[in-house]
């Protein structure tokens, strides 16, 4: 499609070519480029996580498939935030509406497990697209630090319903009922199989918003944050298209949210806190908004990150995440990835071709 | 030969006016930026709309595109239908087109891009849909650009033009279409305000190349470009239309002569 090439790298590109010492590297680098904004680095990155599978121990399997499901959230609010400018804080409530959806919804199909474990989160999925799509048409009538607060205000109304609603157990939480058979793949020996399927989980959530950045609702979501008055004007009804970007995003997030709740067979309101939403954004943030895999590299470093500092400072391992937070402001405001793509294409390629053609040589 | 309101109300009942507004009153507080403002275009023509800075013109440009809403009162036909409170991009879809005064492009895609998306989103109005009629609407948009000569600059970024060249994209925008579902009525504000004297004479080129089959309203200080351009032009003085008329009829008018042409100015 023609508005596919509606990027920034076009014109980086085309500067680039008029300058003729560099088309052999720019063509290299446009190579990579596209390879690295598109789905190519699964290529590099399933591998290690399927092989992770049979030579990981457990414990690391399960903080393994928590990064995964925040990348898969992530990546989510991403295309929310980073595409359509609609700062959301209120993912977290979503994310729990599909996890106590999962928990109360499992044990209702006593199939076969696999698929109707499949099947479950698909329809916590479902719930949790509902709900924000119910949660949208208001909340999408406000912008930017209204919309923040609207969502936030969400978020919250969703933690409390989850907390004071005897169906959902309080702040203890209930446990996942699934099948006995369904209990099975997720129990203990079994928790590859679960691992297995969030890994695959991520890699389709990979695709999917590589498609849809890449697709004419991707454009327009785009368009609508960048002059959402001359949309209109053009014919193009901006609240609808706002809707369907929250309401995909909700039912990802209840989707990943189903994941969450396999993970430790137990569903609790810590899921829907504001805490939960706010480190979403601190993971785009961080890796890179507006960015495929931005988000996902946000995601990498705030639960890496974690897993480190938890161990060194138990009860405020957050001061890490906070101080890493403003030293990315402060020096790289566009995020993590992007000074990775500067630093090992960019800077690299450009100092090797300035060594071929020195003239000292 | 007198004033719009009347041709909306007797001579041209009959015959169905592009845009007729009528009545069209709107108030910030107690500030009132126009008072009973009527104003009707008409196919092939060029309608200037002048007056002194506040007098209410792109507030009234605002009302007809649907930006904004008027007090109850006051109701706007596009080509016999009702669109007082219908919104924007319903507008829109009914073959209405405009430009802002300061330049709202989609700065992150390239022009050729934006004007795809303009092209594609009044193809609309002729039942297109997001996917079809993809060849048509990058003819209509090497079209659009050859005509504001930046053709060879398509893949160029929005963010990376000048204030010049973006005011031609948004002309460009304003008029582009494929040949079934181009824009018949064009509010254009202030298309020349900022261009320098080459890009002037491009855009007003393209003004007038463009308004054959469309009613076009226009807001504009450089008076020389309005009457040079305009067929009929209404002055608007502190949120009143005062006068209507051709060039020498508003320029006969001492009202007009008082509130806004500097002295001697006129004297053309």
């Amino acid at each position: 499609m023609f508005l596919r090439s509606a990027t920034r790298r076009n014109s980086v590109r085309q500067a680039a070519a008029s300058d003729a010492s560099h088309e052999s590297f720019t063509r290299l680098r446009n190579l990579a480029s596209r390879w690295r904004d598109g789905p190519a680095p699964l290529v590099f990155l399933l591998p290690p996580l399927l092989v992770a599978t049979w030579f990981v121990p457990d414990y690391d399997l399960q903080r393994l498939a928590k990064f995964l499901i925040f990348a898969i959230l992530a990546m989510g609010l991403d295309f929310l935030a980073g595409r359509g400018h609609l700062v959301s804080l209120g993912q977290a409530g979503f994310f729990a509406i599909g996890a106590y959806s999962f928990a109360l919804l499992a044990g209702t199909c006593d199939g076969e497990p696999l698929l109707s474990l499949l099947l479950g989160m698909l329809v916590a999925g479902l719930i949790a697209g509902g709900f924000a799509c119910l949660a949208g048409v208001p909340a999408l009538r406000t912008r930017g630090v209204y919309f923040l607060m609207v969502t936030l205000a969400l978020g919250q109304m969703v933690f409390y319903a989850l907390h004071d609603i005897p169906l959902f157990g309080g702040s203890d939480g209930i446990f996942v009922c699934a099948s006995p058979r369904a209990i099975e793949v997720l129990s203990l020996s079994g928790s590859r199989v679960y691992y297995l399927m969030t890994v695959a989980s991520f890699g389709f959530a990979v695709l999917l918003f590589w498609c849809l950045r890449r697709s004419f609702f991707g454009t327009l979501l785009g368009a609508s944050a960048t002059a959402e008055v001359r949309l209109a004007a053009l014919g193009y009804a901006v609240l609808p298209i706002r809707l369907a970007a929250f309401t995909l995003v909700g039912a990802v997030a209840g989707y990943a949210g189903a994941l969450e709740a396999m993970r430790f067979r137990f569903v609790n309101p810590e899921l829907a806190t504001w805490h939960l939403s706010g480190l979403l954004l601190v993971m785009v943030i961080l890796g890179g908004r507006n960015r495929l895999w931005g988000a996902v590299l946000g995601a990498a470093l705030v639960i890496g990150l974690e897993d480190l500092l938890v161990y060194w400072f138990p009860d405020h391992w957050q001061i890490g995440i906070g101080v890493l937070a403003v030293v990315v402001a402060l020096f790289l405001p566009n995020g993590v990835l992007f000074f990775a793509r500067r630093l090992s294409f960019r800077r690299l390629g450009v100092w090797l071709v300035r060594q071929k053609e020195s003239p000292l040589r | 030969m007198t004033l719009g309101t009347e041709f909306a109300g007797t001579e041209f009942a009959s015959e169905v006016l592009p845009l007729r507004a009528e009545g069209l009153t709107r108030r910030f507080g107690r500030f009132t930026a126009l008072r009973s403002v009527s104003v009707s275009l008409r196919q092939n023509e060029i309608h200037g709309l002048i007056g002194p800075n506040g007098a209410g013109k792109t507030t009234l440009l605002r009302l007809l595109g649907g930006q904004d809403q008027p007090e109850r009162g006051g109701e706007i036909w596009l080509s016999g239908q009702r669109v007082t409170h219908r919104a924007a991009w319903k507008r829109a879809r009914l073959g209405l087109g405009r430009s802002f005064q300061r330049a709202r492009l989609f700065t992150d895609m390239t022009i050729a891009d934006n004007l795809v998306l303009a092209i594609r989103g009044r193809s609309f109005a002729r039942g297109g849909n997001y996917t079809s009629g993809g060849a048509q609407i990058r003819q209509a948009a090497e079209r659009a650009m050859a005509e504001v000569s930046l053709a060879e600059r398509s893949n160029e970024l929005v963010r990376n033009l000048s204030h010049g060249e973006r005011r031609l994209v948004e002309l460009a925008m304003a008029f582009a279409g494929t040949a079934d579902s181009e824009s018949r009525v064009v509010l254009l504000d202030e298309p020349l305000a900022g261009l320098g004297a080459g890009e002037t004479v491009q855009a007003t080129e393209v003004i007038r190349r463009n308004k054959n089959g469309r009613a076009v309203l226009m807001i504009e200080h450089d008076l020389d470009a309005v009457f040079e351009l305009a067929d009929r032009i209404t002055v608007l003085i502190a949120g009143e239309a005062v006068v209507e008329g051709t060039r020498e009829e508003v320029l006969r008018d001492p009202r007009v002569r008082a509130a806004y042409l500097p002295a001697g100015g006129a004297d053309r």
